[in-house]
């Protein structure tokens, strides 16, 4: 299947400039239109750049990109079945990049200077554009941003040139990487969405929590987003493509006894908002989160632990999209680990060695839509610098084959592979798959026979990782995850963590635990998967999710933390939920 | 529901905010819910902790905002209303004489983890559901009160072991409970009209080659607030608030980024100019600003100088007002100019300056800063801060300072700030005026009493900022955006650019000679420790007998190296050549 697409991509290539007489460009859809406002701006600067963007004594910018990113986001929240934030926000910015010098040194980067210093990617937060489609509104700030960027690019270049004389890089792998240049429209989105019907779900779903007086506090969150990108560049790529994506989460917290909270996120998602379960599924699920959270507080603590640790589907999805976001992607010559905030990349100078198990493979496909006939998220058919998706297999049989790449050099990859997130290789829809892999059943007996060879009498069973903006809850677990990225590992809150006996195969829920993993030793210490992959979402900031494809996997030496001794006291006075309605003063 | 009452509004022409009419005279659900919950709080929590609570307010602020934003004849955001509910939970809990907000000096990094760790964001309910908006109150007054208490502790352990303070006031003064209740404003807006307006004032830059950057701003802003405490002030009023704003930018050829800005604040609708007006006030921007980018660069200057109108306003209020706030008095950290004062001669013996809240007009004006009661529930005084020279009294809040126990209405903040003392209307009045013809003739006088080649005539100043903390030095600096040299031989007037007023306040404030015979008054928002509150100042135009000016720091990049797309090539205006000449000439 592959196979078959790169072939009609070749196809095209060779078609397209015999027909047009132009320069290589590779077409996937053409849709000709004149009227995009958007497009006539970019490429009228773009091209006046080119011609005159000139200051003496200095070179002419050799690359020019232009990306538009627009956003029109509608958030809802609620909470005890009324809405507590009702908004429309709509946005377009520029990012423009602009380099002076060529493909082998360039301006990017910044080299010693303070952006250098915290290790930034491209590092701007863009220009704010008209979000209407007025030519001349939008060319102004096109044109201011060019002008910018054209004598901040001089500026660099020049550092750079001097920094590396005085410190030269030996085997240098160049700045910018070279790739076919591709047109690929798709129509621009809009965001439509029946705000009474989901201002009526949030409040009804948000009334669920109602019904327990457990729960100390709650919230469900809605939003919905269209997303349309533009980019070109004078390479001749052009792109423009729109997505929909829409998100609701339900999130409580419930104490339990002894005053330590316990926080838990359902959460939905969706393209369109008329593709979202249906308010019944929804409820369903979320009183199942209660239940779940309730059945957690009252769980006995979690102790100390180090040893092996099953992770059914659920829990795997987080475990390895994280371990696998910070290994096989984002290893480009930048991350060198030069910087004050940056360790060492983990993956980096690996292509070729063996970096997990012998039984894993992992394949990264942004073009998958469906996994077995259940839809996938994440997908895409052009990546954040307009190059195609990919299919690539980064691991086979545990040993690393290839790297999520955009168009920053990466060692051993051969230019971008369409893995362009924000300009940064990244992991899209990854496929995690096990040869030999067993059946549930013996992949519990496996654990608990590692457990007995290593003398334990527990053994553990994470079944759910927590995941989604802990923040909308919990300010200090926010930062406690910040903390431990910095230091290099990963830190994940089970929501069901269950302790299994060793003698009779018992499980028992425990609460309170969090699971430290570090993620270049933990690919290396499976050391037995289960044979059904299942697709899971994986959360990704506040408005999108993603799936993974995983089976479950034994992990052979996981430190399982004990809860910290600190509590919060319970709120001293009853919750007004929960007190028989006083009689409001006459 | 009301909000669904909104978004279907906007398809048609006319929008009108509604709150709904309480169900029974002078209590809305919402006040009731507020009671409710306060009531509970008060009752159980009062001897809870180890310190005793002695005092519980709650303050909800409903704001309904417009925005408006265009640039270059085209919107920069969507336009839709926003509605937002802040809830403020304050918890005194020691006694009146030292409580939880006591200023220990030693805030360290403990509070910030105190005050990040373990935080449940609290969603306030945006309608009126009693058990959802008694929830928030519950987890928020939980959590406040639990952080008062270790407030506490850190205040009496600090007062063990440092050295007694110069004051010894109390924390909080006790004050009479108000009741005040006033039907909900609206406010009823064509929002299709407002867009266009707005689109169409941004679109006037475009005709001006030379400003790059420029944008038009229109803000329309209904407040609902609810004030309830356990003393037994309940208040329920609203406030309107208009604003329309435009900045320009541009860059003068030796790299000297210039900016201007005009606008215009207003609680009613029709106090905002017609079209023509508001495209006048734009246009001025934009030619004063063409004008600010061929003018010649100033120089360091010390001597006199008349602050103008709306200028001389702004001085007062940076310069002075700022420094008649109360509880600065008390706090060791801050320089405390006129703390020892009180009874002193401090400015000329003719001038005499107040804050009045309860005044609603100057001349047909409407002034900004009027409001009947401040955010703490104690009515609006009038205060007269200097009479004749002599310094007479501060702002206050309810922090009271030394010789001042009471609060004089003057506690304010935006909304999810805490109310400190700050300005409402500032007026400056003088017993020594002239016509501004005259006082004119007068600067020139002085230029040459004191051997000056010019004087300096200021004639709009963007707020500025003033450092009144110890940390800093006790100065002030003002961006002046219109300034003009005035010449002691009767050379025409010189338009300068790049100049900002510095110097230390007293001085400044003593040397006023003259007055203007009128006053004007500028229309603003304020910013401080308590966030954006709406005032105004009003004064005479000033002669002032020396005035410190240096050069703003210039940054060095070049204007921009090709033309704006609009005026490239095939546009339609002819101009070819780029140099400043052609286009002086075509400016004036």
């Amino acid at each position: 299947m592959t196979e078959l697409k790169i072939i009609y991509r070749v196809c095209l290539l060779v078609l397209i400039p015999l027909i047009l007489g132009v320069s290589p460009v590779c077409a996937f859809t053409e849709t000709p239109d004149e009227d995009d406002a958007v497009f006539t701006a970019l490429e009228d600067e773009m091209s006046r750049t080119q011609k005159r963007l000139k200051l003496d004594n200095h070179e002419k910018p050799y690359f020019v990109q232009y990306k538009v990113i627009e956003s029109d986001i509608y958030y809802l929240a609620a909470s005890c079945g009324a809405i507590s934030q009702d908004r429309r926000s709509r946005s377009r910015r520029l990012y423009t990049d602009l380099r002076v010098g060529d493909y082998k040194l360039d301006s990017s980067g910044g080299g010693s200077g303070l952006s250098g210093l915290f290790g930034s990617k491209s590092g701007t937060s863009g220009r704010q554009l008209p979000i209407e489609d007025d030519y001349y509104a939008i060319r102004q700030e096109v044109w201011l941003d060019t002008d910018d960027a054209y004598k901040k690019a001089i500026e660099t270049y020049e550092e750079k040139k001097s920094h590396l004389k005085s410190n030269p890089e030996q085997d240098r792998l160049g700045d910018w990487t070279r790739e076919k240049p591709v047109v690929f429209i798709k129509p621009s989105v809009k965001l439509e969405v029946d705000e009474k019907k989901w201002k009526d779900a949030t409040r009804k779903l948000s009334a669920l929590f109602l019904k327990y007086p457990e729960v100390e506090n709650s919230v469900v969150v809605f939003s919905a987003q269209a997303g349309n990108a533009w980019l070109i560049n004078n390479e001749g790529f052009k792109h423009r493509d729109g997505k929909l994506q829409t998100v609701l989460s339900a999130s409580a917290k419930v104490r339990a006894e002894d005053g330590k909270t316990y926080t838990d996120v359902e959460f939905f998602t969706s393209l369109s908002s008329q593709d979202m379960p249906s308010i019944e599924v929804m409820e369903k699920r979320v009183d199942g989160l209660v239940k779940r959270l309730i059945r957690v507080s009252r769980a006995p603590l979690a102790e100390e632990f180090s040893g092996p640790v099953l992770f059914s589907p659920e829990a795997a999805g987080p475990l390895l999209h994280a371990t696998l976001s910070q290994t096989v992607a984002g290893a480009n010559e930048k991350s060198g680990g030069e910087s004050l905030f940056q360790h060492a990349h983990p993956f980096k100078n690996k292509i070729g060695s063996r970096v997990a198990s012998r039984m894993l493979t992992v394949v990264d496909n942004p073009n998958a839509t469906d996994f077995k006939g259940q839809k996938l998220f994440g997908s895409y058919e052009v990546d954040d610098d307009g190059v195609p998706a990919q299919e690539i297999t980064l691991i086979e049989r545990g040993v690393l084959k290839t790297l999520c790449t955009s168009r920053i050099p990466t060692r051993g990859v051969d230019g971008s592979n369409g893995h362009s997130g924000n300009g940064v290789g990244t992991v899209s829809i990854l496929m995690v798959s096990a040869d030999p892999s067993v059946n549930a059943k013996k992949l519990k007996k496996k654990l608990i026979d590692l457990g007995k060879e290593q003398g334990y009498d527990y053994v553990y069973i994470a079944r759910r990782i927590a995941q989604m903006p802990d923040w909308l809850m919990n300010m200090g677990a926010a930062i406690s995850s910040v903390f431990s990225k910095i230091q290099g590992s990963l830190s994940l809150q089970p929501t069901e963590l269950y302790r299994v006996s060793v003698t009779n195969g018992k499980e028992e829920l425990v609460r309170g635990a969090s699971i430290l993993v570090q993620p270049s030793r933990l690919l290396r210490d499976i050391s037995a998967a289960g044979n059904e992959q299942k697709p899971v979402l994986v959360a990704q900031g506040q408005y999108n999710a993603m799936s993974i494809v995983v089976p479950a996997v034994i992990v052979r030496d996981v430190d399982i933390q004990e809860p910290s001794k600190k509590a919060e006291k319970p709120p001293i006075l009853p919750s007004p939920l929960s007190i028989p309605e006083a009689s409001p003063s006459p | 529901m009301k909000l669904a009452v909104f978004r279907a509004c906007l398809a048609f022409l006319v929008l009108t905010t509604t709150f709904p009419l309480p169900v029974r005279a002078e209590e809305s659900p919402v006040m009731r819910s507020l009671k409710t919950e306060l009531d509970r709080s008060f009752a159980r929590l009062k001897k809870a902790g180890d310190a005793p609570l002695y005092y519980l307010g709650y303050r909800l602020y409903d704001t309904t905002t417009y925005y408006i934003s265009a640039e270059y004849g085209a919107l920069t955001g969507e336009v839709e209303p926003v509605r937002r509910r802040t809830l403020n939970v304050d918890v005194r809990v020691g006694s009146h004489q030292m409580d939880n907000t006591h200023r220990s000096g030693n805030s360290g990094m403990f509070n910030v983890l105190d005050a990040l760790s373990g935080q449940t964001q609290v969603y306030v309910p945006m309608e009126d559901n009693d058990l959802a908006l008694r929830h928030a109150l519950w987890l928020q007054t939980d959590r406040t009160f639990k952080r008062a208490q270790q407030q506490y502790s850190r205040v009496m352990a600090s007062r063990d072991v440092n050295v007694t303070e110069e004051d010894k006031s109390n924390d909080f003064s006790r004050e009479e409970p108000s009741r005040y209740f006033e039907p909900a404003k609206s406010i009823s807006l064509n929002l299709d009209q407002w867009t266009r307006t707005t689109k169409n004032l941004s679109g006037i830059f475009r005709k001006y080659k030379d400003i790059y950057a420029s944008s038009v701003v229109f803000t329309a802003k209904v407040t609902r607030r609810y004030l309830v405490n356990s003393e037994g002030t309940s208040i329920e009023d609203s406030r309107t608030d208009f604003r329309i704003y435009a900045m320009a930018q541009a860059r003068a050829e030796d790299g000297m980024n210039l900016w201007l800005y005009d606008d215009i604040d207003a609680t009613s609708l029709e106090e905002l100019p017609d079209r023509d007006g508001l495209a006048e006030l734009v246009k001025r921007t934009a030619d004063n600003l063409d004008r600010l980018r061929t003018a010649s660069v100033a120089q360091p200057y010390v001597g006199p100088a008349i602050l103008r109108s709306r200028a001389a306003g702004v001085f007062f209020h940076e310069v002075f007002g700022h420094r008649m706030e109360g509880h600065r008095q008390k706090d060791e950290k801050e320089g405390r100019t006129f703390t020892k004062s009180v009874g002193q001669q401090v400015m000329s013996p003719f001038i005499s300056v107040y804050d009045d809240p309860t005044q609603e007009l100057m001349g047909d004006l409407h002034l900004n800063g009027t409001y009947k009661y401040d955010d703490e529930g104690v009515p609006a005084q009038r205060v007269t801060l200097v009479d004749k020279g002599v310094l007479k009294s501060f702002l206050m809040s309810r922090s009271p300072v030394e010789g001042f126990p009471k609060s004089n209405g003057h506690g304010r903040c935006a909304p999810s700030r805490d109310p400190v003392a700050r300005m409402g209307n500032l007026i400056v009045e003088s017993e020594k005026t002239v016509p501004y013809d005259q006082l004119r003739a007068m600067l020139i006088e002085e230029v040459k009493r004191q051997g000056k080649e010019y004087g300096l005539i200021f004639d709009d100043i963007a707020g500025g900022f003033t450092l009144t903390t110890t940390s800093a030095p006790q100065v002030y600096s003002l961006q002046p955006l219109v300034v003009t040299r005035v010449f002691a031989d009767g050379r025409p007037d010189e338009l300068v650019r790049g100049v900002k007023i510095v110097g230390t306040p007293l001085t400044a404030l003593e040397k006023i000679i003259c007055t203007s015979d009128k006053t004007d008054t500028f229309n603003g928002v304020c910013g401080a420790e308590s966030g954006m509150v709406p005032v105004s100042a009003s004064s005479p135009s000033l002669l002032v007998g020396t005035l410190e000016v240096e050069l703003k720091d210039k940054r060095q990049d070049k204007p921009p190296l090709l033309p704006p797309p609009l005026f490239d090539g095939d546009g339609s205006d002819d101009e070819h050549t780029t140099g400043p000449e052609a286009d002086e000439k075509g400016s004036k």
